[in-house]
């Protein structure tokens, strides 16, 4: 009887380093019991892949970027209760993403000239495509977080969405401030929750774990302009993990979550979980319409350009953007900042008139924020 | 009677892969392996930045050996920008990578090798029965990750080593315990290598060159000349010697010598190399009469097993010669230049290779990763063993073909992050 109860977990991986998958397998202490807690019946290292059952829980590593990861992920949506963007590349796209910010004839040379054979998609992270219920950000998570996150999820707990500064662990671990050392530290703006673990090895923070909900990052790159760093380093650099957008941040939108269900006789509940039908043509129609509409009524909607569309002139456009709100930020910071900040959430609401389809498969945080980045 | 076997996200190997067999009568038609992630142009990503940043980028290649893409990645900086650091540094340094090589061969040959041999669908249901390998592995990785978090700050992309040195450095007791630990997990080492040797392994001989850094005075790790058994060059020649080709399927490159296939990896290091074994290793070996070289691809988890009671000999060699001292970061001044790395990953031997501006700027990158290199192999060697099991069922043979993929432990998240670098047009 005792065996029925338990959680049906799947672990999968996309394009990715498996660095995440592993750093769960890294809580040797605790792993075993918490294998008897639930049920894992796919996790690469270890078993034959079961792609077919029904999942409660699944952990999704890494980010689309070939066409094989979309449908592999669309089909593991239908099939799961409760899907949970696993690290970095998940959340925002990491690393791999930060292509879509470069030149295309930096890489261009690394295609091979049959590239058409080879099934190749535009980085993105998963939310960008499907519905995600919870995000677990760092390059790498952290291990014992991972551990925490399922513990909560087998007591029914709503895991804790650390929403403090790296800054406020590093003062914690009683580190001297990198920024004084003249270091590019993000350690002000990153979401913490990863006991700052880079700032204690006095590595400074590069902003692997996305933006904490009040970040001012056009402040923070003034600041570390005052401290001689160049704006085209600055942005290189906070553009590397791809989940710092350069403007502000939407506030968080904490997903709900539930309590997974105890007793698992409830195939019936798919429609929840439907996996968004928008195709990405239909997405792209959507971002090319919006820009067009908005640029006229507010300085801040170009940013909204999605990546999707062509990368090159919205790219120009909206740098000009981004200089017109720094320079702004400098002739009364606080007060812009602050204005912003309160705009936020009509952000999100005003593309939904002019692309209704769009916004609503765009439900995570993280990909609203895509959107934004894309400059 | 022709059939074809597809081989769709071949498990229990890192990253992506497919195979495609096609099989007519007693023939065989085709026989692919395709990585099939998602490719990632990391070279690309590393052009036009800052060559301090490009250890932070490139250890994202893959989590598995993120140490040794930093490590690596250091030294082809360092070596562009003309660095010398200090010899503490290169022994922390080469501390953390082996802590990398004894985590990595534990999980690999408990977690994805053993099951197969056992006759275990996986490591999960092996733990029903023979919990205390399971043990004995869990307890070997952490060591192996203790090793990594007490010098580089975390498990994975460790943070606290930087072109030119230490940002941080542990303190002498922590080397101490942790020389202590290494001392206890030693007798789990020689567990290991017993029950290897033990392992019945399908008979078969490979004909690649087997290929890896070797200095000549101690067992390969960060430093030496690329050595085979009837071959050796600087690494700064590589390109000479090694070429890069393109399958149309496939998201990652192969790499073979001048048309030739070879091997890297815990193999091909222990056959160029046996006589620089430590004394607990050599002792496994001729436990269980083993003769090198050693030319069965699936004996090459026997020789990670040996070579994690060699590891961690090194380690504790290295625990006992350190004599921690608080030292400054190198200052570095960027000028013009081109750096070439060489390192020993836990799958073989890894190449960075940078150009810099006097910017700092990074204007072109190449990287082989082990896998690369052993695609070819592992593909021709699935040819030629095929015959010896075709008359058996389907079922069967694949499960002879993935025991023989998995015993090269290819890592297809390493071997897909660009496609192709024109050489010969460049």
């Amino acid at each position: 009887m005792a065996e029925k109860k338990k959680p049906v977990v799947g672990f999968f991986d996309l394009t990715g380093c498996n660095g995440c998958l592993l750093s769960f397998l890294f809580n040797e202490d605790e792993l075993l019991d918490l294998a008897k807690q639930v049920d894992i019946v796919n996790f690469r290292f270890f078993t034959e892949k079961k792609e077919d059952t029904h999942f409660d829980l699944v952990f999704v590593e890494g980010l689309v970027a070939a066409n094989d990861d979309l449908e592999r992920l669309k089909k593991l949506r239908e099939k799961t209760d409760k899907l949970v963007a696993f690290g970095a590349c998940a959340c925002t796209g990491c690393v791999p993403a930060y292509r879509n910010f470069i030149d295309q004839s930096k890489y261009a040379y690394l295609v091979y000239e049959k590239a058409k054979e080879i099934s190749d998609l535009p980085p993105q992270p998963i939310g960008d495509h499907i519905k995600v219920d919870f995000f677990i950000p760092g390059c790498p998570p952290d291990k014992k977080q991972i551990a925490t996150f399922i513990k909560d999820i087998l007591l029914g707990k709503r895991p804790y969405d650390y929403d403090k500064p790296v800054c406020f662990e590093c003062r914690l671990n009683e580190n001297r401030c990198l920024l004084d050392d003249k270091k590019m530290c993000f350690g002000p703006i990153t979401r913490g929750g990863c006991n700052s673990v880079c700032t204690n090895g006095k590595f400074e923070c590069w902003g692997c774990r996305g933006p904490t909900p009040d970040a001012d990052i056009p402040l923070m790159i003034r600041l570390l302009e005052q401290k001689g760093f160049t704006k085209e380093h600055i942005k290189q650099r906070l553009r590397t993990f791809s989940g710092m957008p350069i403007e502000k941040p939407q506030n968080l939108k904490v997903v709900k979550p539930q309590k997974i269900k105890k007793k698992e006789k409830k195939p019936a509940k798919q429609p929840k979980i439907k996996p968004v039908k928008v195709s990405v043509k239909a997405k792209k129609k959507a971002v090319k319409a919006k820009p067009a509409k908005k640029a006229s009524k507010s300085k801040n909607t170009a940013k909204k350009s999605a990546k999707k569309a062509k990368p090159k002139p919205k790219k120009q456009k909206a740098k000009k953007t981004a200089k017109k709100i720094v320079k702004k930020s400098r002739t009364k910071p606080k007060k812009t900042a602050k204005k912003i900040v309160k705009k936020a959430p009509k952000k999100v609401q005003k593309p939904k008139t002019a692309a209704k389809k769009a916004v609503k498969k765009s439900s995570s945080f993280f990909s609203i924020i895509k959107k934004k980045l894309k400059r | 009677m022709s059939k074809t076997i597809r081989l769709d996200h071949i498990t229990k190997i890192e990253g992506h892969a497919n195979l495609t067999l096609s099989i007519d009568g007693d023939s065989i038609r085709k026989c692919q392996l395709e990585a099939v992630e998602g490719s990632r142009y990391f070279e690309g990503l590393l052009k036009g930045r800052k060559c301090i940043e490009a250890p932070e980028l490139t250890s994202r290649i893959c989590g598995i050996c993120s140490v040794v893409h930093t490590v690596c990645s250091i030294q082809a900086v360092e070596n562009a920008l003309g660095m010398k650091v200090s010899e503490q540094t290169k022994m922390l340094r080469e501390l953390m990578v082996l802590g990398e090589r004894i985590r990595s061969h534990a999980a690999h040959i408990y977690f994805l090798a053993l099951p197969d041999y056992l006759g275990f669908e996986s490591a999960i249901e092996m733990g029903a029965t023979h919990k205390k390998e399971v043990l004995t592995a869990l307890k070997l990785t952490k060591m192996g990750n203790e090793l990594v978090t007490v010098i580089g700050g975390r498990e994975m992309h460790p943070v606290s080593t930087q072109v030119g040195g230490m940002t941080k450095l542990p303190t002498q007791e922590q080397i101490d315990e942790l020389r202590r630990r290494l001392q206890e997990a030693q007798s789990d080492a020689i567990y290991t290598a017993g029950i290897f040797s033990k392992i019945k392994y399908p008979q078969m001989q490979t004909e690649a060159e087997f290929f890896s850094l070797s200095d000549g005075m101690n067992y390969p790790v960060l430093i030496g000349d690329l050595v085979s058994q009837s071959n050796r060059f600087k690494k700064e020649e590589y390109q000479k010697y090694l070429e890069e080709y393109h399958e149309e399927s496939s998201t990652s490159n192969f790499v073979v010598k001048k048309e030739k296939r070879y091997i890297v990896g815990a193999i091909a290091r222990m056959n160029n190399n046996y006589r620089l074994l430590s004394k607990n290793a050599k002792k496994a070996v001729n436990d269980a009469k083993v003769k090198f070289p050693i030319l069965n691809p699936f004996m090459n988890n026997f020789a990670q097993a040996v070579e994690l009671v060699n590891t961690i000999d090194s380690a504790i060699d290295i625990c006992r010669r350190l004599k921690l001292q608080e030292e400054p970061v190198q200052e570095m001044k960027f000028k013009k230049g081109r750096g070439i790395a060489a390192v020993e990953a836990p799958r073989g031997t890894l190449f960075h290779d940078y150009e810099v501006n006097d910017k700092g700027e990074i204007t072109k990158a190449n990287i082989i990763t082990p896998t690369c290199q052993n695609l070819l192999s592992i593909q021709e060697d699935i040819r030629k063993y095929l015959p010896s099991i075709m008359k058996q069922g389907e079922k069967k043979i694949v499960l002879e073909i993935e025991k023989l993929i998995r015993s090269y432990d290819p890592c297809f998240s390493c071997s897909t992050h660009f496609l192709r670098v024109n050489w010969d047009r460049n």
